[in-house]
């Protein structure tokens, strides 16, 4: 049976996307463009939504062949029991330590930029709660929430507008001197940015009208698209490429140029703008993950277990999200998931062309 | 009475008393309402005789029938009549001068008759009961508004009796459209109670559902309206009210017209309008007796207080204990100044302080006015004052707390307010744990509860998030009425435009 309140209409996935996507990718992204290609990574950006663009297509074309599920049944159905569970455990896993990663990431940005005294397990079990809370409760409600999120991309935009005065274009020139090869390649490495797309694969069930999906699911990859072109167009205008090299969080640097007339400093604020919005990052991966799950072990309708499931998860979260043990290893380990996501793609598009060969045998019915 | 709307108290389902019928003999039923009323030295038993001297038996409620009347009009009349006389041929009309008579056959209908106030009259060799209507009740005249006053709107509010709230009703909305669902509550006190819509543009739907919803509330006493809340409530953890109680007729009316219900149950001069949306309780009845840019600038000023209510006193905590370098170098010294004279933490400088406050905010609450005044000289000023010098708060933290106290007095509606308060103090006590994080946090979490929160099916927060445009104009603003023409969708009506067709 469908869950009502999990349904959301191809509107809401618009959000939910956009929400995978704008989040951890960006407060660095600038920065490690900058090493790779200077100056010329909003042309690599460019690129690399169009790849994503792609993609999302090929992930919504894959979905369209089987009609109202997820990876988790689509696995059984192409595998078999067997290795489809084994293939499902594996996407869990994956979500998880995303889910994991982002967590501790956020973690870390918190204790960098406001409170680098507190206890970090403690910290995390705070920021925890609007994820549980709003998981528990389900999908259409973590997308009304994430409506949220307009104002503050709102915010940051004229917090951008702010500053637009110090803004230099002979930063981003002369444009593609870094050599188009070299921008090419590139653009092939940030799209791991750009991962939340693949997000799509675990909640097609739950959408309304899907004829409409791959609009809003394309509508939001532009989106995301413009809003990290407008960001790396500004930080790189603003700062320089040879300053860009050197920050960590580029976008933080930024909170912290803007002098206010009286009250001087305003960063802590427009640092605040960004927590919401990791926030829901780490909240749409978390509910993907924890809602496989229940898929997996088709308890969806078992409140009792559902209780024990979420609490058991959130703590081995936790828990795991104090394994990586400083932030350069969290870096290398957020390097890898871009392999990782790369990969999880690929399986999309075995699963694809695996479905064209499964469509003669029993699961036919099941296609569309 | 001339605003009798409410038909017979529906009575509740008991066995096998349901089917009781009256009995030929008079003297059966006599025994048989003794055995009932026993103990009950309010229920008047008069025997009397016809003119043919057949015997009568008229029961009353003292205190609750007009003994004037009865006196003067009814029993002479009565006495008059010969015993064939009293009813007509088809036994559907009694000849006694009385514009509200009903006849029945059914014991217990007679029994709720003569409990709801009405003079029942039996007559010996018929099984039949004639209930008139000659109530008349000790109330308090309509008065203005008490906690919700506003300037130019018209001042009058509801009483406690169901019959007169909605003839105030009645006169306002002068249509056949508007209609009442009847029913009654409480096991003991057996209360009418009324749904009040409006035909063709309530959505049915609703209507059913919270028909259905009030009916099956099992309780001994509906005390308030607020607790018909607390009963039907789709989602018991919260701090928010699910629908809005209010005194005004004016209020009800326009929630009418927006396709909303309003709930009526005698005994309260409250009455209660479902489904809202948390907006509706930032609304104030003369947001739309105005210019309507004047009153928009008076909106945004009542969303302002409500954001410095929630947040000011658990910003100040967070950046005096973490983020000090967020204040401007001009306040941080004076600050620091008043602040190195104080022992305690920042938590707990707000804490006693506001605690204070609502103790003497309580405290007023319940005070006669003239002693009221005093206390908040006492407590505001004096104490205040002398908490300063005495170095046990600084002064920085007394304007902190009185610009929030303000704050929240802008908050139309008296349970949105608590409400405030309540969260208010949550979110200072992980200011202190968290700081700045523990603010936002607390902020994401009460969007997300309240992003959760569903007042029968539509969702609370709703031209916010899920975004409404058409909704949403009336939510920040106050555009113009001719802008208006849409009506809001919280409730779902069927007539969605304003105005009749031309």
């Amino acid at each position: 049976m469908m869950n009502k309140s999990n349904e959301i209409s191809a509107n809401q996935v618009f959000i939910f996307v956009v929400s995978g996507q704008i989040g951890f990718g960006i407060l660095s992204m600038a920065s490690t463009l900058a090493e790779d290609v200077g100056h010329d990574g909003w042309i690599a950006i460019i690129l690399a939504g169009m790849i994503t663009s792609l993609i999302i297509c090929l992930i919504v074309a894959t979905l369209k062949r089987f009609n109202n599920l997820s990876i988790i049944e689509i696995n059984n159905i192409i595998f078999g029991k067997y290795i489809g569970t084994f293939f499902s455990v594996a996407a869990i896993v994956y979500l998880t330590y995303t889910t994991v990663l982002s967590l501790r990431n956020f973690n870390d940005v918190i204790r960098m930029s406001a409170l680098r005294l507190t206890p970090p397990l403690v910290l995390t079990s705070f920021i925890i709660i609007p994820i549980i809370y709003l998981s528990w409760y389900g999908l259409k409600y973590i997308c009304r929430y994430a409506a949220a999120q307009v104002v503050l991309f709102i915010l940051v935009i004229l917090y951008y507008l702010l500053l637009i005065k110090y803004f230099r274009f002979t930063f981003l020139q002369p444009i593609g001197v870094s050599g188009i090869k070299k921008i090419v390649e590139v653009s092939f490495s940030p799209f791991t940015s750009f991962i939340g797309y693949e997000l799509l694969t675990f909640i097609y069930p739950y959408i309304k009208d899907k004829k409409k999906l791959l609009r809003s699911t394309l509508y939001a990859n532009t989106f995301t698209i413009v809003f990290y072109l407008i960001t790396i167009v500004m930080l790189t205008g603003f700062f320089g490429e040879v300053m860009l090299e050197q920050l960590l969080y580029p976008i933080f640097s930024l909170a912290r140029a803007y002098r206010a007339p009286i009250f001087e400093r305003l960063d802590l604020f427009f640092i605040s703008l960004w927590f919401p919005i990791m926030l829901s990052t780490v909240l749409v991966y978390y509910f993907c993950a924890y809602n496989s799950l229940k898929r997996l072990f088709n308890i969806e309708n078992n409140k009792p277990k559902c209780k024990i499931l979420i609490w058991s998860f959130t703590i081995i979260v936790i828990l795991l999200s104090r394994l990586p043990e400083n932030m350069v290893q969290l870096r290398s380990l957020f390097d890898q998931l871009g392999y990782i996501s790369t990969g999880y793609v690929a399986y999309i598009f075995i699963c694809y062309i695996l479905s064209f060969i499964k469509r003669g045998n029993k699961s036919n019915e099941k296609a569309s | 009475m001339l605003f009798d709307f409410i038909p017979y108290l529906s009575y509740k389902k008991r066995g096998e008393n349901m089917q009781k019928l009256l009995s030929n003999r008079l003297e059966d039923n006599y025994s048989d309402l003794n055995d009932k009323f026993l103990d009950c030295p309010d229920i008047k038993r008069q025997r009397t005789h016809l003119k043919d001297g057949c015997p009568t038996l008229i029961i009353y409620v003292e205190g609750l029938t007009d003994i004037n009347l009865l006196q003067r009009d009814i029993i002479p009349k009565l006495q008059e009549l010969n015993s064939t006389e009293v009813f007509d041929e088809n036994m559907q009309t009694v000849r006694l001068p009385v514009a509200s008579v009903s006849i029945s056959n059914e014991f217990n209908l007679a029994v709720t008759d003569i409990l709801s106030g009405k003079t029942v009259i039996f007559i010996n060799g018929f099984d039949v009961a004639i209930s008139l209507s000659v109530i008349k009740v000790e109330k308090r005249s309509i008065s203005e508004p008490t906690i919700e006053k506003n300037v130019k709107g018209p001042q009058e509010a509801f009483i406690e009796s169901i019959n007169t709230n909605i003839s105030i009703l009645r006169r306002k909305i002068k249509n056949d459209r508007l209609k009442f669902k009847t029913f009654t509550l409480g096991e003991i006190t057996n209360q009418k109670a009324a749904i009040a819509y409006i035909e063709g543009i309530t959505n049915p739907e609703i209507l059913e559902t919270m028909h259905q919803k009030v009916k099956d509330i099992n309780y001994d006493e509906i005390t308030g309206i607020a607790s018909i809340e607390q009963l039907i409530a789709d989602n018991q953890i919260t701090p928010f009210p699910h629908y809005l109680a209010t005194e005004r007729p004016d209020k009800v009316v326009s929630n009418l017209l927006e396709g909303k219900l309003a709930i009526f149950v005698d005994g309260t001069p409250f009455v209660l309008i479902a489904p809202v949306s948390f907006f509706s309780f930032m609304q104030a009845p003369d947001d739309y007796l105005g210019n309507w840019a004047v009153h928009s600038l008076n909106r945004l000023l009542r969303f302002f207080g409500l954001i410095i209510a929630l947040f000011l006193p658990a910003l100040y905590i967070a950046i005096v204990s973490y983020h000090y370098y967020m204040i401007p170098l001009n306040l941080l010294i004076p600050l620091a100044e008043s602040r190195a004279r104080v022992p305690f933490p920042p938590i707990i400088e707000v804490l006693i302080l506001e605690t204070t406050l609502e103790m003497l905010r309580e405290a007023t609450i319940r005070l006669p006015t003239y002693i009221a005044a005093s206390v908040g000289v006492v407590g505001g000023l004096i104490i205040g004052q002398a908490a300063v010098d005495a170095g046990i708060v600084s002064n920085i933290i007394i304007i902190v707390v009185a610009i929030t106290a303000i704050a929240s007095f802008l908050i139309p509606n008296y349970d949105m307010a608590l409400t405030i308060r309540y969260i208010r103090f949550i979110v200072m006590f992980f200011a202190s744990i968290f700081g700045i994080i523990g603010v936002i946090i607390c902020g994401v979490f009460l969007i997300a509860h309240l992003v959760v929160l569903e007042s029968m099916g539509e969702p609370y927060f709703k031209p916010m998030f899920p975004f409404n445009r058409s909704d949403f104009k009336d939510i920040l603003l106050r555009p113009q009425l001719k802008n208006m023409r849409k009506r809001p969708s919280t409730a779902k009506p069927l007539d969605k435009i304003r105005g009749g067709k031309r």
